[in-house]
């Protein structure tokens, strides 16, 4: 069983592209084999997992080690490894040291985007650097608060317009805080005064204790305060969510949707939703350089776990936006999205990118 | 009464006969994982969770929680026995547990520990059972503001514990400023990583302390040649009840620590972010210094066992509260559980409870069980344990430095934390032979982090005013306490000047 890394990522697009072309609808009809493969595992799987037993990658990561093992889908275990610290920093290190070797995965979110670009690793942009592999869903975002201080957003609307609202997301200069500065932008708010969280527990805790009054939450997190105590103000995705249909979009609001952002050709609101905006995006990526044959048998065995009625279940119990998308179609779809990561995070709040940042462009240049 | 009618549900849910086994084996886990370390109850749990996707959703519960509840009491023996904290939690029963084993008594040490931690550990079970809502509606009221006036508490009462004041400064210093390593909570920035992507994930607490006390008593025994234990120790390992019934003894005496411990914990653990590692060193100072002899801390009281064990199992079985009422995750093993719950296709939080009944009250049930299950296997093993101090010291230090590595190791999988283990150790038989106290180096180390977050965040919810301590009808009163421990040995220097003749030789105990 061998394989020969490929450098030519040409090579990659390519193969993964004639797979997709056989159609990902048809995957599902299609008898999932790993006979077909030509490339297959030898030695136990390291999931390297960016948090802590319990964060948030991590329970979907033993998740889907569950549904793995339950149904036999791979010769070889599955081990989970947790390597938390510096947002995901140490772990996509080590990732990115296992170049060529299809036995090293993690799974993804945000941060995956957000820390290569202010911290100076040896990955810079994911989709080049490391090999993106399967996408498994979109966790949206809501806009929450807690019934004491607004029941609707033009409640909200008005009193941001007054003076500076408190709020709390999960860490300094991530997902949270970005999608919070963009939403005070767009809905001409005094800028919010945020507060950085160990976790997301603590996020849910801020609102619903009363500390904060609002925060962006996945619906997961805010799920057990609702409605009692906390709701949605406004979900970020053109449609409205089946399980909170009574309330808006931010499309319906008209939340930033004449409204460009300064040095991007987007408007706020395109920046601030699900699917051409922002979201938790849950799925794996890899090593670098990985063979097509071993890209095959990773996507054949994702797509194995996305079709099983206990992730599609999980998926609709909490709200999540069910998508697949295989190696090839993540990356392309990876790179806008990191692009507009790094021209918002650079140019419209102006914070402090990595020493050496430079765009996807200048850098082919260079090499 | 209906809490007492749904716990009763909540036992016969239990005594079915694959549940009750799902459950033991958890809790024989626990006990072992506990052992390890480094390697806690939140491990054990964690390694386990992929199993029960498709488990029935009770045993999958109470197996999971049966590790949490066992780990808590597995922690405390490495701590006694060798020095060698088992859990964060299980540092501060060290400060006289370990005392307590040089001078032969290790058995009572251990039998004082277990009864103990049963104690807390109940006390907090019949709260839980009885007051969950209010409780959890209480932890939602505090705050940051509210968490650093509770930290500014515990460290309140670590003032004036033990050693030189000067060297006790010291080590204090040294612990914040190693506590500040890593990302900064509040910027995103990192700090004091020297351009070193693997120290951006900070240095944790665990692999320090192992490094400090474990490492740096093997050194230190195998300084002086193992010459004064060895003797002592071996004196130890009679078998019989008598230490059990003395454990007793010692626990009627000394019930009403047990009792304040206990609750002192559980308000501590349901706290979202605190849990029981804060709980235990308040514990521990507040014995300390509600004692009639304080000097005698640090050498070897059954008291110092006491507090932080009632204090930290206690706060163990608080921390899942309001998880389970609330569906805030407070401890890393509470969010493991949560993502179970979610799993097994529940929803945590009040609903559950009117809603599953079964689900939660079996939860309820588990934890009486499972501390009952704990406490008789961990008694009955006491002997047996500590004839492991018999066993000659050339075959257990590379055995305790082994476990010390591999514990560290396996926190974050990270070859950091094991250099920080063997650097540390070093550093730790150095100080001891210099007579630093060490106790505050791992208060600080261990409470610095959330304390300089909840300042940060407390701050900027004010703009930068300090008065919002005092200003928020939670953390005013708890403020005002803090303040006061802090002013209490200005206070005591200020007595003494005022009546010169009534000299009191404690100071430097």
């Amino acid at each position: 069983m061998q394989f020969t890394p490929k450098r030519t990522r040409a090579g990659v697009s390519l193969a993964s592209g004639l797979c997709l072309a056989a159609g990902f609808g048809a995957g599902a009809i299609m008898a999932p084999s790993e006979a077909l493969a030509d490339w297959e595992p030898e030695r136990p799987i390291e999931f390297v997992i960016q948090t802590s037993p319990g964060g948030g990658s991590d329970r979907y990561a033993r998740m889907w080690i569950g549904i793995i093992e339950q149904y036999d889908l791979s010769p070889v275990p599955i081990t989970p490894v947790n390597m938390p610290g510096g947002a995901g920093a140490v772990a996509l290190t080590y990732l990115f040291a296992q170049d060529g070797d299809p036995h090293y995965i993690t799974p993804t979110l945000n941060s995956l985007v957000t820390t290569p670009l202010q911290h100076q690793l040896p990955v810079m942009y994911p989709s080049e650097d490391l090999t993106p592999i399967v996408k498994m869903m979109m966790d949206p975002f809501q806009l929450w608060t807690n019934r004491e201080f607004f029941e609707t957003w033009e409640e909200f609307h008005e009193r941001c317009q007054e003076e500076r609202l408190d709020t709390l997301g999960t860490g300094a200069r991530q997902e949270d805080e970005i999608q919070l500065e963009l939403l005070w932008r767009a809905a001409d708010c005094e800028p919010f005064r945020y507060v950085p969280a160990a976790g997301g527990g603590d996020v849910a805790a801020g609102v619903a204790g009363g500390h904060q009054h609002i925060n962006v939450n996945q619906p997961a997190e805010a799920m057990p305060h609702y409605p009692e105590t906390m709701i949605p103000l406004v979900n970020f995705a053109q449609e409205r969510f089946e399980a909170f249909a009574d309330y808006p979009t931010h499309w319906e609001l008209g939340i930033g949707v004449d409204k460009e952002v300064p040095g991007i050709d987007a408007t706020y609101a395109e920046l601030l939703d699900l699917e051409t905006g922002l979201h938790q995006m849950r799925g794996i990526i890899g090593a670098p350089n990985l063979s097509d044959e071993a890209l095959e048998w990773w996507e054949n065995l994702w797509r194995q776990v996305w079709e099983t009625d206990e992730w599609q279940q999980f998926m609709r119990d909490n709200a999540m936006t069910p998508v697949f998308m295989g190696p090839a179609e993540y990356r392309e779809w990876m790179i806008p999205f990191e692009d507009f990561h790094m021209q918002v995070m650079q140019d419209v709040f102006e914070w402090e990118l990595r020493p050496d940042i430079m765009t996807r462009e200048e850098r082919r240049a260079e090499n | 009464m209906e809490s007492l009618d749904l716990l009763m549900t909540g036992f016969s849910a239990l005594m079915e006969p694959t549940r009750l086994g799902f459950l033991m084996f958890g809790v024989i886990l626990g006990l072992l994982v506990g052992v390890l370390p480094g390697v806690g109850g939140t491990t054990g749990v964690a390694i386990l969770l992929p199993m029960t996707v498709f488990l029935e959703p009770i045993s999958a519960l109470v197996m999971l929680a049966g590790i949490y509840w066992g780990a808590m009491y597995g922690g405390v023996i490495t701590s006694i026995l060798f020095a060698v904290p088992g859990n964060p939690w299980s540092v501060a029963v060290m400060f006289d547990g370990r005392p307590m084993a040089v001078q032969g008594k290790a058995q009572l040490a251990m039998s004082v520990a277990f009864t103990v931690s049963f104690v807390g550990a109940i006390v907090a079970s019949v709260l839980f059972t009885f007051f969950a809502l209010p409780f959890a509606q209480l932890a939602l009221r505090f705050g940051p503001p509210e968490m650093f006036a509770v930290l500014m508490i515990a460290f309140g009462t670590f003032v004036g514990l033990g050693g030189a004041p000067a060297k006790a400064l010291i080590m204090i210093a040294a612990g914040f400023l190693l506590s500040t390593v890593g990302l900064d909570v509040v910027t995103g920035q990192p700090r004091l990583t020297f351009g070193s992507i693997q120290m951006m994930q900070g240095f944790h607490f665990v692999p320090i302390t192992i490094g400090l006390f474990g490492i740096g008593e093997v050194l230190n025994n195998a300084a002086e040649r193992y010459k004064v234990q060895i003797e002592e120790m071996t004196k130890a390992a009679k078998l019989g009840l008598h230490d059990v019934t003395e454990a007793l003894r010692v626990l009627l005496k000394h019930w009403w620590l047990a009792l304040t411990s206990a609750l002192l914990g559980f308000a501590t653990g349901i706290l979202p972010g605190a849990g029981a590692t804060p709980a235990s060193f308040m514990a521990y100072g507040i014995a300390q210094k509600t004692s009639r002899h304080p000097e005698k801390f640090g050498k070897g009281v059954p008291e110092g066992v006491m507090a932080p064990e009632a204090a930290n199992n206690a706060a163990g079985t608080g921390s899942i509260l309001p998880m389970m009422v609330l569906g805030i995750p407070g401890s890393p093993t509470a969010a493991i559980l949560m993502a179970g719950v979610f799993m097994w296709g529940f929803v945590p939080g009040p609903r559950l409870f009117v809603e599953q009944t079964e689900f939660v009250w079996s939860f309820v049930a588990s934890l009486y069980l499972a501390n009952i299950a704990a406490v008789v296997i961990c008694l009955v093993a006491t002997p047996l344990l500590a004839l492991m101090l018999r066993t000659p010291y050339a075959i257990i230090a590379p055995i305790i430095v082994v476990m010390c590595i591999v514990g560290a190791y396996a926190i974050q999988n990270s070859m950091l934390d094991v250099w920080l283990v063997l650097i540390f150790g070093v550093i730790g038989f150095i100080l001891r032979r210099l007579d630093y106290p060490l106790a505050p180096l791992v208060v600080a180390l261990v409470l610095g982090a959330p304390t300089e977050t909840a300042l940060r965040q407390s701050l900027i919810m004010s703009d930068g005013s300090m008065w919002i301590f005092l200003e928020r009808p939670v953390s005013t009163p708890i403020a005002i306490v803090a303040i006061l421990l802090f002013a209490l040995p200005l206070i005591q220097i200020v007595w003494r000047r005022l009546r010169p003749r009534q000299d009191t030789g404690s100071a430097d105990g």
